[in-house]
């Protein structure tokens, strides 16, 4: 091994990618715009909790969507119908989205006199946790169908997670999902965490959920 | 990098959508960063040393078969990726011990409680770089 130098690097892996994240945040604040980054696993339904949040929020905010996904785009399809300005953005194998990613995102989408940005992270509970986005906030969605054990079991998501939703509450009676389980699970991973029960099919809790949305938009301007 | 990011899926085909392959590129960054700063040539590169957590999301079998792919046709195509695993080990939050979480079951081995906090063993660490 003596042929060998050795450079010490000693550095995080995702080093590179939090210094792009901060800088995005800091270019976001800078204009006021406001940065979701909105994580599930496929299926919590995400597109549809997006749809019951803009048809709440369009008339107060100016909404730009990114839709991220390996490929398709049919939840941008979904997206679109509710008049927002909407991109797809595919990551060509990728299963999250980093900031260099986001940032390419937001100049397809266009910033200009934005209020909020909506990021729909690839469906996937690991990567997309360990990738700062450069979000001012992150929200996850947990839907029942899942299981309450989910944050045993991925417990870096739920760390990073400003909010947790627990979407289809309407299919509690048919599923052993104890809420109360997730809200002790969570506080202990990150006691910060807000966890909001919703339907987005029946809209049961969505106002919880726009009013928290708001007030993190407004007092993040604030700051 | 999104071009990096597609080749490396090609490569991949039927391994779509591979978290390791995030990671592995993020370590090529870094080691370019890091040989560009330093004034080695990427080619010189004969192994990069990363250090993973065993509580870290990464698994290091995936990530030494990612390795290949996306270091084919780029100038550190000749380096070895070296892994080394660094166990998780949690204070228990009730007396204060640190133990090895996986191999005590979950559990302080003078208390029982499991109650605890992560001392070590979820990093995603470049560790360093051997040049030849």
């Amino acid at each position: 091994m003596n042929e060998f130098r050795i450079l010490k690097i000693k550095q995080s892996v995702f080093a590179d990618n939090d210094r792009d994240a901060d800088a995005l945040r800091a270019e976001l604040k800078a204009k006021g715009v406001f940065l979701l980054n909105l994580m599930s696993s496929p299926g919590a339904g995400k597109t549809t909790a997006l749809r019951g949040t803009i048809e709440r929020l369009r008339d107060e905010f100016n909404i730009g969507v990114m839709e991220a996904d390996i490929d398709s785009d049919v939840d941008a399809r979904a997206i679109q119908q509710t008049g927002v300005r909407v991109i797809q953005l595919h990551t060509g194998g990728m299963c999250h989205l980093d900031a260099d990613m986001t940032r390419q995102g937001l100049a397809g989408l266009g910033t200009d006199r934005l209020d909020l940005a909506i990021l729909e992270n690839v469906g996937n509970l690991v990567c997309p946790a360990e990738f700062d986005t450069g979000a001012a906030k992150n929200a996850m969605i947990l839907s029942v169908p899942e299981g309450d054990d989910k944050p045993l079991k991925y417990p870096l998501m739920f760390t990073i997670c400003d909010v947790v939703l627990v979407n289809k509450t309407d299919v509690l009676p048919w599923f052993d999902f104890d809420i109360e389980a997730v809200r002790a699970r969570v506080a202990s991973l990150n006691p910060d965490a807000k966890v909001i029960p919703i339907s987005a099919r029946t809209g049961e809790g969505m106002d919880e959920w726009i009013n928290w949305l708001r007030d993190a938009l407004v007092s993040w301007r604030a700051r | 990098m999104d071009k990096l990011a597609a080749r490396c899926a090609r490569k991949l085909a039927g391994a779509l959508a591979m978290h390791e392959l995030g990671v592995v590129i993020e370590i090529q960054k870094r080691v370019a960063e890091a040989a560009a700063e330093n004034g080695i040539e990427l080619r010189d590169v004969a192994a990069v040393v990363v250090e993973i957590g065993e509580a870290s999301c990464v698994v290091p079998r995936y990530l030494q078969n990612c390795w290949p792919a996306a270091t084919d046709g780029t100038e550190m195509a000749g380096a070895e990726l070296k892994i080394e695993l660094i166990k998780a080990e949690v204070r228990c939050n009730a007396c204060g011990r640190v133990y090895e979480y996986l191999a005590c079951g979950r559990r302080c081995p003078d208390c029982g409680a499991p109650e605890c906090r992560m001392v070590r063993g979820q990093e995603t660490n470049v560790k360093e770089i051997l040049v030849r």
